[in-house]
């Protein structure tokens, strides 16, 4: 077994934006009151989070609402930078942060594909030899040639579904992003998920939804107030997350019924 | 995420460490050196964006690539009236029309790629927010489509030359060259003021101005010859305005550039390029906060 991601004492400062001198007009002004006009006020999204995730585990990030749980998923996929610590990934990444990054609306589902394609950081060649896989999971043979403004929303949603998982990475990333298209479709989702992690895929999954969470992953990582609370086999972190003061005593009562998707096309 | 090669890459991330090299100025040169070299896995990605930029500009539009055409020659017909009919005596030099087309085509060039590169990183938050890859491309795409044009609107600008009576002659082949000295200046100023307009929204707002005043300062309706001689100097120190006054050696009136300006506007431009990227890649990675 290797270690595929790992996190040593990362912590992520923030500072928070309404407090920040936005405009050269306020840091002039500044320079002539001899102090700064704003005072910066610090948060830690995350403080001295070290974790090791082992190649083929699928792992859920699970925590109340501003516990650094996206934090923790931006720094590894590397859109933003830690403040302190150290991260260490190896392999091929596949966010499903965001379906359908980059897509654009005057481009045909053909040209999107590609687009997306080499924004994930897959080259011309690569997304070629995939191409008739993508859109037949998708089921849009029809439409792949219409411009993305006359499809539905749930059209788009499928086709960036569809690119980020047929990509084969090494690890895949979702926030929460499993309600994708109508219920047969979500299922076929949730079985290329799963059909990853039996063929050694390395998952990191994002959730409020505990029946998900319990579905797919064996071991979580509990996170509060930036800080790991609780590292261990799904069961018994998920047992004590509800018994906590933040856990909801009833769990969402199907998957992902509730996360409301936008894309912006 | 290296592209080519599978399980084997290691990306590592280390933040502490990226902060001391900045410290070291020649660690730091060292780093962005390397972060360019490896842009060349990027290079799908960087097509893909520019072919996103020309396909959806004119998707809608009749005239499509003409438009970058209509400016400029609205421009020379309006200035070759007003100062031929109405400034009469003071008409600089000869052929007019000529002189202005070819500055003001390369002048289209400079201003449209950074007007729109100013914006450029704002108005991809929603990528920059969510997925990974290297920032630059973002004004890189933007600078380059308007590069396509340029290149494409050179063999239009050889016709309405020989319509004016000028006929181009073997030296068009040194044209090239000094196109590629022109995008490294406009690159290096597109990476920094998009870079800067993250952080200060006032450069977007600015950016008129500033082109604007670039515009005048740089001899394009008029040659530098006419300023008084104590002018001279700092105005050719402007690389745009060698750069262009080297165009209209070339085309109009077939001798070479003038060694000096040109190779002074090869080591400015190659500096503003440096200082534009090494700002860029010092910032970039806190784009996704900021935007």
């Amino acid at each position: 077994m290797t270690v595929i991601i790992e996190l040593a004492e990362v912590s992520k400062r923030y500072r928070l934006s309404h407090e920040r001198a936005r405009s050269l007009q306020e840091v002039w002004l500044g320079l002539f009151k001899g102090r700064p006009t704003t005072r910066v006020e610090q948060f830690w999204a995350l403080r001295d989070v070290s974790l090791k995730i082992q190649a083929g585990e699928s792992v859920a990030l699970i925590g109340p609402n501003g516990a650094g749980k996206s934090t923790a998923l931006k720094i590894i996929a590397r859109i933003i930078d830690p403040t302190q610590g150290m991260v260490r990934v190896k392999g091929r990444m596949s966010a499903l942060i965001e379906l359908g990054a980059g897509f654009h609306s005057d481009l045909t589902g053909r040209e999107n594909v590609f687009l997306n394609g080499s924004i994930l950081g897959f080259g011309q060649e690569e997304m070629q030899n995939r191409f008739d896989e993508i859109v037949a999971f998708a089921e849009l043979e029809q439409f792949i040639d219409t411009e993305l403004k006359r499809w539905s929303t749930g059209m788009v949603m499928r086709l960036g579904f569809a690119i980020a998982t047929s990509v084969n990475p090494d690890i895949l990333i979702t926030d929460e992003i499993l309600a994708v298209g109508d219920e047969s479709f979500q299922h076929k989702c949730l079985n290329r998920i799963k059909a990853f992690r039996e063929t050694g895929g390395t998952i990191l999954f994002v959730s409020h939804d505990m029946i998900s969470v319990r579905d797919l992953c064996n071991r979580s990582v509990w996170l509060d107030h930036g800080e790991i609370q609780m590292d261990g086999p799904t069961e018994e972190v998920v047992a004590g997350y509800l018994a906590s003061d933040h856990g909801q005593p009833l769990p969402p009562v199907s998957l992902a019924t509730e996360t409301v998707e936008t894309v912006q096309v | 995420m290296i592209v080519t090669e599978r399980n084997t890459d290691v990306v590592t991330i280390w933040a502490t460490a990226e902060k001391q090299n900045r410290r070291y100025p020649i660690r730091f040169m060292v780093e962005t050196a390397r972060r360019l070299v490896d842009l060349r896995h990027y290079r799908d990605l960087l097509r893909n964006l520019v072919t996103r930029d020309l396909k959806v500009r004119y998707k809608n539009s009749i005239f499509g690539f003409a438009w970058s055409l209509l400016n400029p020659l609205f421009l020379m017909v309006v200035l070759s009236v007003v100062f031929t009919v109405a400034f009469e005596r003071s008409t600089p030099v000869e052929n007019f029309p000529a002189f202005l087309i070819v500055g003001l085509i390369a002048w289209n060039f400079t201003s449209s790629s950074l007007s729109r590169a100013v914006n450029s990183v704002i108005e991809n938050k929603q990528l920059v927010n969510k997925v990974f890859f290297p920032r630059e491309v973002i004004p890189a795409s933007v600078v380059l489509a308007n590069f396509v044009h340029f290149v494409l609107a050179i063999p239009v600008l050889v016709v309405i030359l020989m319509v004016l009576g000028v006929m181009p002659t073997f030296k068009i082949l040194l044209l090239p060259p000094l196109m590629l000295i022109h995008l490294e200046l406009v690159l290096g100023l597109a990476l920094f003021v998009s870079c800067v307009n993250v952080f200060f929204r006032d450069m977007g707002v600015a950016m008129d101005v500033l082109l604007q005043a670039w515009f005048f300062a740089t001899p394009i309706i008029y040659h530098h010859w006419i300023l008084p001689l104590w002018l001279q100097k700092p105005v050719m120190a402007n690389p745009l305005a060698a750069i262009i006054t080297a165009y209209r050696d070339i085309l109009l009136l077939d001798r070479f550039p003038d060694r000096n300006f040109t190779l002074g506007a090869l080591v400015s431009s190659t500096i503003i390029f440096a200082i534009g990227y090494a700002v860029y890649a010092r910032y970039a990675p806190l784009f996704a906060e900021e935007v």
